[in-house]
């Protein structure tokens, strides 16, 4: 997957278990990543916040602004994953989420914007229906029911 | 960076009641994780400024410690509240009950705030000065645990201060044969079958002495005899600070940073451990003295110290060295500090944050239109790629620093172009 869009390295903060780093250390090095490394989920979240300010603060004159990437090495093994996902997506739209699969860095699928769209589930209102009524529709045998 | 004064909101994490939230008079928002506090600090604008993160303590179970750091990482001034019993040892600046008012709440914030950002880091700081100096391994001192006589105390003060009570109160115990005895800060402390005495010399106050065993005359006696030693000890310490520190901005001085520098040479030699110092000044320093007087110019080296030291990483030491020249020695005395970070890139990274925060600042006795117009040049050097000597290593970061200056101002010059 292409990584870049501009010729300046990639600015990622990468989430890895402790005991995983020197697979943090390959990818950095085999897509060319300027990488701070974060073995706590919060801290990953508080250094990308850190990232996404100065390339806003860039932005804003003028300058070249980079990409930021969080990067996933084994992260779910991991405590607070998925609060961190959601809260990066919420607060950091611009933020790419890239996870190691098979060697290969690939964006993680934002399942949750499913989900999160469920949350204000849309309320329909009807005609009221009287007691006889009610009876009928309830009381007609399966095929009958005329659509 | 604003000033704290200017701060308006407060975020809560994790489960608050309504009634709390809608009760402040400042404007509040409600997130449930601290990932989200996080994120609501990063966006908040200018004009809703965070004053204070106030967190359910349950967010706390796991890792507290890096959930605060991680808080302080993005905003190092707003005052950090813990709702709940589970607020010790997580670095948090106040704590308040579960079922507090607005009223609780809001007085925890306001004693948080008229403390100094530096205050526990100075406390530590104090306590830890000879071991940061190295001036305990100065001679070869062998602590004696019994028959011990005026002497071993002396010895203790020079060499080990730091064990100071610890021997003072063993020598107590072997003179008198009292079962128990003990320092302590309060009478409600002490073991109900003891008796206490207050440590009083002159108008100082050292606490209580406590112990089991002992007659009412006895602890008075040996209370005034211990409380004359403990004198001795805090003036000992007074006067250690007052060779070391700097009366205008409470960092470290000159002398400081030269027997410290060398100490952390050696152990980052010895430990095969990289080691920086940034030396940095006010860019045109002259000019806000000339234009604005000298208060106002010393203002600005108090805040711009404040804001550094809320900066850096406990273990690194601010140190003033000139007028307006300041130099930070990244020591982080706790490795390995992360496997896998790079320790210069971490320097670098708060270095960066510390210009770009300068830049922000506001400093009250200038006036609006000075707001954001201080900035600083610096340079980095680094152990072992750098120098290896303390002469060169502060004169590599001084030539970095006025290559900075030749370059236009407001940078820092870490040297890996060179």
């Amino acid at each position: 997957m292409p990584l870049n869009t501009n010729n300046l390295p990639t600015r990622c903060v990468v989430l890895v278990p402790l005991n995983r780093i020197d697979t943090a250390e390959h990818v950095a090095s085999k897509y060319e990543l300027e990488i701070i490394i974060e073995h706590h989920a919060i801290l990953a979240m508080a250094e990308i916040c850190l990232l996404h300010q100065e390339a806003t603060s860039k932005q804003a004159w003028n300058s070249e602004a980079r990409t930021i990437q969080l990067v996933l090495v084994h992260a779910q093994e991991l405590d607070g994953l998925p609060e961190l996902l959601a809260a990066v997506r919420s607060y950091l739209p611009s933020v790419r989420i890239v996870e190691l699969r098979d060697g290969q860095l690939e964006e993680v699928e934002n399942h949750g914007a499913i989900i999160d769209a469920l949350d204000d589930l849309p309320v329909i209102h009807t005609e009221n229906v009287d007691a006889d009524e009610l009876s009928m529709l309830l009381d007609t045998p399966e095929g009958e029911v005329e659509e | 960076m604003p000033s704290r004064e200017t701060r308006t909101s407060i975020i809560f994490a994790g489960p608050t009641s309504d009634a709390l939230v809608q009760s402040m008079e400042q404007p509040s928002c409600a997130v449930r994780t601290l990932y989200d506090a996080i994120g609501e600090l990063v966006t908040s604008d200018a004009t809703t400024l965070v004053e204070a993160v106030v967190i359910d303590d349950m967010l706390l179970e796991k890792n507290g410690e890096q959930h605060i750091d991680a808080i302080r990482r993005v905003d190092p001034t707003s005052i950090i509240v813990v709702r709940g019993s589970h607020a010790k040892n997580t670095g948090a600046d106040a704590s308040v009950p579960y079922d507090c008012n607005e009223r609780i709440l809001t007085s925890a914030i306001a004693n948080a705030l008229s403390k100094p950002i530096d205050a526990n880091q100075n406390e530590e700081t104090e306590k830890d000065l000879d071991e940061i100096l190295g001036l305990v391994d100065a001679v070869d001192y062998v602590q004696e645990t019994t028959n011990l006589g005026d002497t071993d105390l002396v010895r203790a003060l020079m060499h080990s201060p730091s064990s100071f009570k610890e021997v003072l109160l063993r020598l107590l115990q072997q003179q008198t044969k009292w079962s128990y005895c003990s320092i302590l800060n309060d009478t409600q402390s002490a073991p109900a079958d003891s008796i206490t005495a207050p440590l009083r010399y002159g108008h100082e106050e050292h606490g209580f002495l406590a112990a089991t065993g002992a007659t009412s005359d006895d602890i008075t006696r040996w209370a005034r005899w211990t409380a004359c030693w403990l004198n001795l000890a805090r003036k000992q310490r007074q006067l250690k600070l007052l060779a070391y520190k700097d009366e205008l901005s409470g960092a470290w001085n000159r002398r400081f940073l030269r027997t410290c520098l060398t100490k952390e040479l050696q152990i980052a030699k010895n430990q095969r451990r990289p080691l920086t110092i940034m030396i940095f000044d006010i860019d045109d320093f002259k000019h806000y003295n000339d234009k604005w007087g000298h208060d106002a110019g010393d203002e600005i080296i108090r805040e711009v110290v404040k804001l550094l030291q809320s900066i850096i990483r406990k273990g690194d030491h601010v140190c003033r060295i000139g007028g307006d020249e300041f130099a930070v020695l990244f020591c982080d005395p706790t490795p390995p500090r992360e496997p896998g970070s790079n320790h210069p890139t971490t320097v670098e990274i708060l270095a960066r944050r510390f210009r770009e925060q300068v830049s922000k600042a506001r400093f009250p006795k200038l006036g609006e239109e000075a707001t954001g117009s201080l900035s600083i040049s610096g340079g980095l050097a680094t152990f072992p790629w750098d120098a290896s000597d303390v002469d060169s290593l502060v004169e590599k970061a001084d030539q970095r620093l006025y290559k900075s200056k030749r370059l236009g101002k407001n940078s820092i010059t870490i040297g890996r172009e060179e």
